[in-house]
């Protein structure tokens, strides 16, 4: 038995869509397999098939372990070896570890819970995993990173020949991705398969045995690792050649716009932070996940009380109380989470667009859609953004477009200083692209942007100065001749600065 | 760190338990008749429907979810008890079937909304309105008199010298402690109120779980429409008005979060004697009704200032 996973001619009809049309994958035992394909490729879809979250259409068959394969829901893939690790982190925060680790197949004995067995088998898999928690312990005081871990726990738990791992390193640093790579490798040892979903192109070439490539629900083609290199894969994925990753645009730097200093927040998560950025350039955030710096940018923007710390934009002292404070005075946030705190995703298109502005949608007092629908066309046109028309519902929309309506409604406000925390995290590579551009057409105008991401070669081909943080410090700045991936995270992992 | 967190988490969990000691204490000082055996016995007989209504609640709102329905089938369940009440059957019959009215009212509220997708509200709402008129219909709109003598005696009795009431109450209490501390089905109630999806994904029937909760809740208050009945020996078309909100006071107040996933049977027991000790220590004050009304409101709302808070910090 060469595969231990083989799908053969899958296909999946959506009302109206058609989102996968006879694609295959074959999974060896014992390696990690790259799915990758930019978003609406049809992975997702795919793996859900694999779950039993989906039914496929008739016509594909599935082969596991040498058997025809067959389930309905997830419990059932579970029981037959095929785990999966969710791209939206699943932790039931109430609850403790070793409760979280057999939901769904709780230990028991006549639907008993066997409360001591359970902690006691936790606690071994934890020791195995090598890491320091307490089974006891409550989900919600352990990191984004510890939980994510628990999640690998529970499907290593389940004896599953294959795991599933869909962006399991969009929330964690590089530090801990480098703790996740050795369990990974670990299984993959023991003769475990990983199906392994990322938009991280390093990753991929770091962890990963072979490919497999999908595009607009159709296979593209598959090989080794060894024998692809980036560039060829992105042809792959995108079907044209990008040539530049990290287009960076030249742009006049002029004076200084906006200046914050000795920023200290209440709760203390940012201490002692100074940083000022010019006219027409753009700064770049690093460091580690928790190092404080979007808990920086919304200190300075209002949203938690500062016990220090003073704010200059043009010249000119801001007293920030509220968010309003500072949008007035031409500052826009885009931030990290655009789901909770970008978007309302039940609203349209139009509703976002001209929800920060909306004193320009206004007409004799009074909110006027047709103006909004005027003014949304305008950027869906300049930012590209992908919908059947300006009414649609920004939930419909992938990441990438629902990002951009994020941008635009800031854009409208007409801001100088534009600051973005993770504008481009769980995007796909050409929309990544376009946000880059956007943001080098942005200064090229003589705003300034500040923007805050954790992938460091993001941050080197896109910015023109970098300022690190440590543990809510900040560690050092870096101007872009000085740029090297070993600096920032020397800077980002020290602590005692 | 760990033991200072230890420390003020113990705090935070027993703090209810805390006030209502000194409430008790209080009200002992100014009245000592408040702890006399005639009063103690009165306060159990007045926890005890709500005390039942709340345990019910607890599923429902562990699951993430809350019944305004119960207050209206504790009366339909009621007629029904009293109308069969009325002759000579063993009264095992007419409990078992207001258990069952109140059981099919649960399983109705559940499916519309686990599988209808209906809001908790909405959906609670309407049998809340439906299950009233129900009441109103079987018995045409006049309360059911000349219960057998068995039954009228039944509530009024004592085991042991506790009143009978409050013994069906200990009994719900402790079947209900133990499904949700020690039992799988216990603790996928909280793994679904805790995370909907995380629970469907980890394999969890949750549309299942869901119905259940309200089964639960349904037949318990089936079960408190039997005990009303017989409390006050006729059967009231309009009995247990708002009593869903006294259920879900309880809960809130005895620490179970509205967000579903977080609560303990304990919790829910203080939620239900703090309310009922202020309704009886303030009549024997001699507060007026009024008042009275305003300070469970302000208490309400001070549980779940808590509550919030409490999340907060631990976030």
């Amino acid at each position: 038995m060469e595969y231990i996973l083989e799908m053969q001619n899958i296909s999946k009809t959506f009302p109206g869509v058609k989102a996968l049309d006879n694609v295959q994958l074959q999974v060896r035992p014992g390696e990690v397999h790259a799915l990758m394909g930019e978003n609406g490729a049809g992975k997702s879809t795919l793996m859900k098939i694999l779950m039993g979250i989906y039914t496929m259409d008739e016509g594909g068959s599935i082969t596991f372990n040498g058997q025809p394969y067959h389930v309905h829901n997830p419990k059932e893939a579970m029981d037959t070896g095929i785990a999966m690790i969710h791209q939206e982190l699943n932790p039931i925060l109430d609850m403790t570890v070793y409760e979280n680790i057999f939901v769904g197949r709780e230990i028991s004995k006549n639907g008993i819970v066997d409360k001591k067995a359970e902690i006691r088998e936790a606690q071994r898999l934890i020791e195995e995993c090598g890491l320091h928690v307490s089974p006891t312990e409550t989900l919600r005081h352990l990191t984004v990173a510890q939980c994510q871990l628990i999640e690998i726990i529970k499907a290593i738990s389940v004896n599953a020949k294959v795991i599933i791992m869909d962006e399991p390193t969009a929330a964690i640093t590089d530090r801990e991705v480098e703790l996740l790579f050795g369990h990974i490798r670990r299984l993959r040892d023991s003769g475990v398969a990983i199906i392994y979903i990322s938009h991280r192109m390093d990753e991929i070439f770091a962890i990963c045995d072979s490919i497999t490539v999908y595009r607009d629900g159709q296979y593209i083609g598959s090989g080794k690792t060894s024998e692809l290199n980036e560039a060829a894969l992105i042809k792959m994925m995108v079907g044209r050649e990008i040539t530049d990753v990290f287009p960076k645009l030249e742009a006049q730097i002029g004076d200084t716009v906006f200046e914050a200093r000795h920023i200290t927040r209440e709760d203390k998560k940012v201490r002692d932070v100074s940083l000022s950025v010019r006219k027409g350039e753009i700064l770049g955030i690093g460091g580690l996940v928790g190092a404080g710096r979007s808990e920086l940018v919304e200190g300075i923007f209002g949203m938690h009380k500062l016990s220090e710390g003073e704010i200059f934009v043009k010249g000119r002292q801001v007293h920030v109380h509220s968010p309003a404070d500072i949008i007035k005075e031409g500052v826009a946030l885009v931030t990290e989470d655009r789901k909770v705190t970008g978007l309302n995703l039940s609203g349209t298109v139009n509703d976002n667009i001209t929800m920060v502005a909306i004193k320009k949608a206004l007409s004799n007092g009074l909110y006027s859609s047709a103006i909004a629908r005027k003014l949304s066309a305008e950027y869906i046109d300049k930012l590209k953004i992908k919908t059947p028309s300006g009414d649609q519902i920004v939930g419909n929309l992938s990441g990438g477009n629902q990002q951009k309506v994020v941008i635009s409604k800031w854009l409208l406000n007409d801001p100088d200083v534009i600051i973005m925390d993770e504008p481009t995290r769980g995007i796909d590579v050409g929309a990544k692209r376009d946000i880059y551009l956007l943001i080098g057409d942005l200064v090229q105008h003589g705003k300034a942007v500040i923007l805050i991401s954790s992938e460091i070669p993001e941050l080197m081909g896109v910015c023109d100065r970098i300022a690190v943080m440590a543990e809510g410090h900040f560690a050092g700045e870096i101007s872009r001749e000085q740029f090297s991936q070993e600096t920032i995270m020397r800077l980002a992992s020290d602590i005692a600065v | 760190m760990g033991n200072k967190r230890k420390i003020s988490s113990l705090i935070s969990e027993y703090f209810i338990f805390i006030i209502f000691i000194v409430l008790v204490a209080i009200l002992a000082i100014m009245k000592p008749s408040f702890i006399g055996p005639r009063n103690l016995t009165n306060i159990m007989k007045q926890a005890s429907i709500n005390g039942i209504l709340a345990f019910g609640m607890m599923f429902v709102i562990i699951s993430g979810a809350f019944d305004m329905s119960v207050g209206s089938t504790l009366a339909f369940s009621g007629i029904l008890a009293a109308l069969l009440g009325k002759g000579q059957v063993p009264l095992i019959v007419p409990m078992f079937v207001a258990m069952l009215a109140g059981l099919c009212v649960g399983i109705i509220n559940g499916v519309g909304i686990a599988y209808g997708d209906l809001p908790p509200f909405i959906m609670t709402l309407g049998t809340q309105t439906a299950v009233r008129g129900l009441a109103l219909l079987a018995c045409g709109g006049n309360p059911v008199t000349g219960l057998s003598e068995n039954y009228r005696a039944l509530a009024a009795g004592k085991i042991l010298g506790i009143p009978t009431i409050a013994v069906f109450t200990i009994v719900v209490i402790i079947i209900c402690s133990f499904v949700a501390n020690k039992t799988v089905y216990g603790r996928r109630v909280y793994s679904c109120g805790g995370n909907l999806q995380a629970a469907n994904v980890s394999g969890i029937n949750t549309n299942f779980i869901r119905v259940s909760t309200f089964a639960i809740a349904g037949l318990l208050a089936g079960l408190c429409g039997f005990l009303m009945t017989s409390r006050v020996t006729i059967g009231q078309p309009t009995a247990g008005e708002s009593y869903e909100m006294d259920a879900i006071t309880a809960c809130v107040v005895g620490g179970v979060s509205m967000s579903g996933g977080v609560g303990k049977p304990l919790g829910v027991v203080i939620g239900t004697l703090l309310i009922t000790v202020i309704a009886n220590g303030l009549d024997i004050l001699g507060v007026s009704a009024y008042w009275q009304k305003i300070i469970k409101g302000i208490i309400i709302v001070a549980a779940v200032l808590i509550d919030v808070k409490r999340k907060r910090s631990k976030a």
